[in-house]
């Protein structure tokens, strides 16, 4: 008897390790969809590299001009479950991506996977990235190739058991990790909201601070851009959905202006995290702003998900 | 804050010419900066980081480096006040470099010293 539940307990753990390694599998792209990039247009890059943010992160904190072109890393990330450093994706061939294929690029942005078949942390925001078109990632690995190298390894990400065990990330992957449409705009919605589409739900990666998560940390498509709690920390992230709790009352053009300039219609200015990401989105044609300003305003309005009940409001 | 939100909303005015340009007006902008930019040390006293507000912590945590921030405020204010001279700046062109330094200060400040 006790033989047989030996047994029996044995093909059940054995069964359900099978399954968590076939679930939790890296999926990279295959060769007919790597098959769409191809070496990129540098120029171009710059655009998609101010759009993504890549230097809010990568660049040493705080760093301005040329400085947040050195993409050295070490920004840390505290979150609920764990410290992440932002790692080195300068092109130094040893401590950076010198040595990445576009195909490795490609797998990173779409796909959360490392050079070594590894999975990536979200913290790295490839759950938005994975909507970016081929040709827009190729042409942004074409302008990362043409930044200093800079060397130096960061310092690995401190996360405590059992988020430390990589290959449970391809759980969140396989729940998380998509290409589609985070809102279904109107049938009638404008080329240029849905231009604005595709710059906020990918390489803007808006949703992932203006989103609130799942206990598992994935972004509520129900609660999209309706405010959430502070990543790093006290406060709350705004709802930014065309309610009246959130910027209901800003025009496009309101929109479009404080992403210029930071200043909001009242003339407040922006302030916190949304400083660095302003001034990026400041450094785009002024038709992407329009179009991410038409975006958000064709996106249902909802009540705000999330306030921080000691210091909300004016 | 609110004065000074006011301020910057006519400087925005002016200088994408939706207030037809008048150097009287300039000038009251400018000098509501610069008054904001002498009060504004004196509004977070020790014990005021308690309750409903959206200052930073780090105002009362580093309050070096927010008295530099604010230094550099009062600087650029004062500079844009005598650049305006008696009747303001002349032309738009005088008021956009007058200006332009004192409102860099409304994000440069926020991103450090308030939580949004």
């Amino acid at each position: 008897m006790l033989q047989r539940l030996t047994a029996a307990i044995i093909i059940v753990v054995a069964t359900a390790a099978v399954a968590f390694w076939y679930v939790t599998m890296p999926r990279p792209l295959d060769a007919a969809q790597l098959a769409q990039y191809y070496p990129g247009d540098a120029k171009k890059g710059e655009r998609i590299f101010w759009l993504a943010g890549c230097s809010s992160c990568h660049a040493r904190p705080k760093a301005t001009g040329e400085a947040q072109l050195r993409l050295a890393g070490g920004l840390e990330l505290k979150t609920a479950f764990g410290t992440f450093v932002a790692p080195n994706i300068s092109p130094d061939k040893k401590d950076g991506i010198g040595n990445w294929t576009i195909a490795d690029f490609a797998n990173a942005l779409k796909r959360g996977i490392a050079p070594d078949g590894s999975q990536l942390y979200p913290a790295f925001p490839y759950a938005s990235y994975s909507r970016m078109k081929p040709q827009d990632i190729s042409d942004l690995f074409a302008f990362l190739k043409t930044l200093p190298p800079v060397a130096g390894k960061t310092q690995p990400h401190r996360v405590p058991f059992p988020f430390d065990i990589r290959r449970g990330i391809g759980l969140w992957q396989l729940l998380y990790l998509n290409d589609k449409p985070y809102v279904h705009l109107p049938e009638n919605a404008s080329a240029q909201a849905k231009a604005g589409q595709y710059l906020v739900e990918g390489a803007g990666h808006c949703g992932e601070c203006h989103t609130s998560r799942t206990f598992l940390d994935g972004m509520k498509p129900d609660e999209w851009l309706a405010g959430a709690p502070n990543p790093s920390g006290k406060g709350a992230i705004p709802n930014i959905t065309p309610a009246d709790a959130g910027i209901g009352s800003w025009s496009q053009k309101d929109i479009a202006y404080f992403l210029e300039s930071g200043f909001t219609p009242d003339f407040d200015s922006v302030g916190g995290e949304m400083v660095d990401i302003q001034q990026n989105i400041a450094k785009l044609p002024a038709s992407d702003r329009d179009a991410i300003a038409a975006y958000l305003k064709a996106i249902p309005p909802l009540p705000t998900a999330y306030t921080d009940t000691k210091g909300s409001g004016h | 804050m609110d004065a000074n939100g006011a301020a910057a909303a006519v400087s925005a005015g002016l200088l994408k010419g939706e207030i037809p340009y008048s150097p009287t007006v300039a000038k009251e902008a400018i000098m509501t900066f610069r008054a904001v930019s002498h009060a504004y040390g004196s509004f977070f006293p020790a014990g005021s980081d308690k309750g409903n507000t959206k200052a930073s912590p780090k105002i009362w945590q580093d309050p070096a480096g927010f008295q530099a921030a604010l230094t550099k405020f009062r600087a650029d204010a004062d500079a844009a006040a005598d650049a305006s001279g008696r009747s303001g700046p002349a032309d738009l062109a005088a008021f956009k470099a007058a200006v332009t330094p004192v409102l860099g200060h409304c994000a440069a400040c926020h991103r450090d010293y308030r939580l949004k």
